[in-house]
């Protein structure tokens, strides 16, 4: 398949699935809008269409960073979810919002700070050409630093429900999302993630070498910094306004890369609508309860990621 | 105690008692016993929680909202200020009452309860 062919064929499933996220409970919608059209409208506009167009915008953002990070690290298992910066978003937000009694547009930034603030720790502890198994440690120590500091920010917290947000935090949810919450969180979204895809023949020329690179004219620290702001920039947005939803950044390029001949920049576009299809799907599938309960989101991507995690790790151990 | 929470009366409202996050009181539970003292039975309610299109499409007749330090930042009080509920019908009551009252479920709830009571009578 030709990445034209493979691209076109990602967004046409991902434009369905948006619409199967807009239609849900099709009879049910029709319903209400024999009797109430006003009703059905204001179901549709403010509050199917935020959370679709969050699951399509922080899905997006998450596969292309994880596939920039990973052509960056040249690290298979270099994710925004997966090495720290996820934890160091909620962290942020947590702090501008609950500590600092910010409003939505501060906690927007608190997670970006958070966020690439993380993404400098790791580069710090690891270095830019680690090993996997120092990259792995770097990110979970960051985790669990950011995670330690996220319980005591939430028990410290004024409000008494502080530590009730703890589960959204960690597990990410999408269900009643706001347009207000859309907008602050969209345009972040989409200049991150243009930022990456801007990146794509940098990251191509930086798979042969730095010193080829160099010589065809890449600016290595330039693109360094351009992916790490812009990773963070995209899940901090991200995870303040959906919590830490794991393992979509981790997955998507792997499941692309084959399919574009390996190039990492090739793989940033694809696993943009791969990502925004898997973050889609695993919306719509939290809405099917399972024994009467319903999922958040970041359970969902877990059970389907961490086994891929696992054999990833094997198969590194294996080589 | 017994003076507030008056007499179970013998017709109820179908209500629903909602905290941030949309969670809810359950019917069987020690909160719908005390709200129907002040005259409304409590919805039952699968899993405990309602989202925000479930409410807009199955709204109570009454909708108690707990509040609980309002003005203080938590992702479940956010909700209560979702956008959206500006839908409900206008048919739906709204009435608002003390969350730090439900937490405990003491002596302090009676006055709430009778707090409750009066509002829906007027």
């Amino acid at each position: 398949m030709t990445p034209a062919r493979l691209i076109a064929a990602l967004a046409l499933l991902t434009a369905a699935l948006a619409m199967a996220s807009l239609a849900w409970d099709p009879a049910g919608l029709r319903a209400v809008a024999a009797r109430d059209p006003d009703l059905a409208r204001a179901i549709l506009l403010e509050l199917r269409l935020p959370r679709t167009a969050l699951a399509l915008l922080i899905g997006a953002s998450l596969g292309a960073g994880g596939a920039a990070m990973q052509g960056l690290l040249r690290n298979p298992l270099a994710s925004p979810d997966v090495l720290g910066p996820s934890t160091g978003a909620a962290l942020g937000a947590i702090l501008a919002g609950y500590q600092f009694g910010g409003g939505p547009l501060a906690i927007a930034g608190g997670g970006i700070t958070g966020a690439v603030a993380a993404l400098l720790l790791l580069l710090a502890l690891a270095g830019p050409a680690a090993g996997t198994a120092t990259l792995v440690l770097a990110g979970v120590a960051i985790s669990a630093l950011a995670g330690a500091a996220m319980n005591l920010a939430l028990s410290l917290a004024p409000s008494p429900y502080a530590l009730y947000d703890l589960m959204f935090w960690l597990f990410g949810s999408l269900a009643d999302r706001s347009l207000p919450q859309l907008a602050i969180a969209a345009p972040w979204l989409l200049l991150g993630t243009a930022a990456l895809l801007a990146c794509r023949h940098r990251l191509d020329s930086l798979a042969l070498g730095e010193d080829v690179a160099q010589s065809l004219g890449v600016d290595i620290p330039r693109l360094r910094w351009t992916i790490v702001i812009a990773t963070g920039v995209t899940t901090g947005a991200g995870v303040a306004v959906a919590g830490s939803i794991g393992f979509v950044g981790l997955i998507v390029p792997h499941l692309v890369r084959p399919l574009v001949g390996g190039r990492p920049g090739a793989a940033l576009l694809p696993s943009a609508l791969a990502g925004a299809a898997l973050l889609t799907a695993a919306d719509m599938a939290v809405r099917l309860p399972i024994a009467g309960e319903e999922l958040k989101l970041g359970v969902l991507t877990a059970l389907i990621g961490a086994p891929f995690f696992l054999a990833l790790v094997l198969r590194g151990r294996g080589q | 105690m017994r003076r507030d929470l008056g007499p179970v009366p013998a017709q109820t409202t179908p209500a629903l008692l909602v905290a941030g996050g949309g969670f809810v009181a359950g019917d069987k539970g020690l909160s719908a016993v005390m709200l129907r003292h002040a005259g409304l039975a409590e919805q039952a309610t699968p899993r405990g929680r309602v989202s925000i299109e479930g409410l807009l499409l199955r709204p109570p007749r009454v909708l108690v909202i707990s509040r609980y330090h309002p003005g203080e930042t938590s992702a479940n009080a956010a909700w209560a200020e979702h956008p959206a509920l500006r839908r409900l019908p206008a048919g739906v009551r709204r009435i608002a009452t003390d969350g730090r009252r439900w937490t405990c479920l003491g002596p302090g709830l009676a006055p709430e309860i009778a707090r409750l009571r009066a509002a829906l009578a007027g």
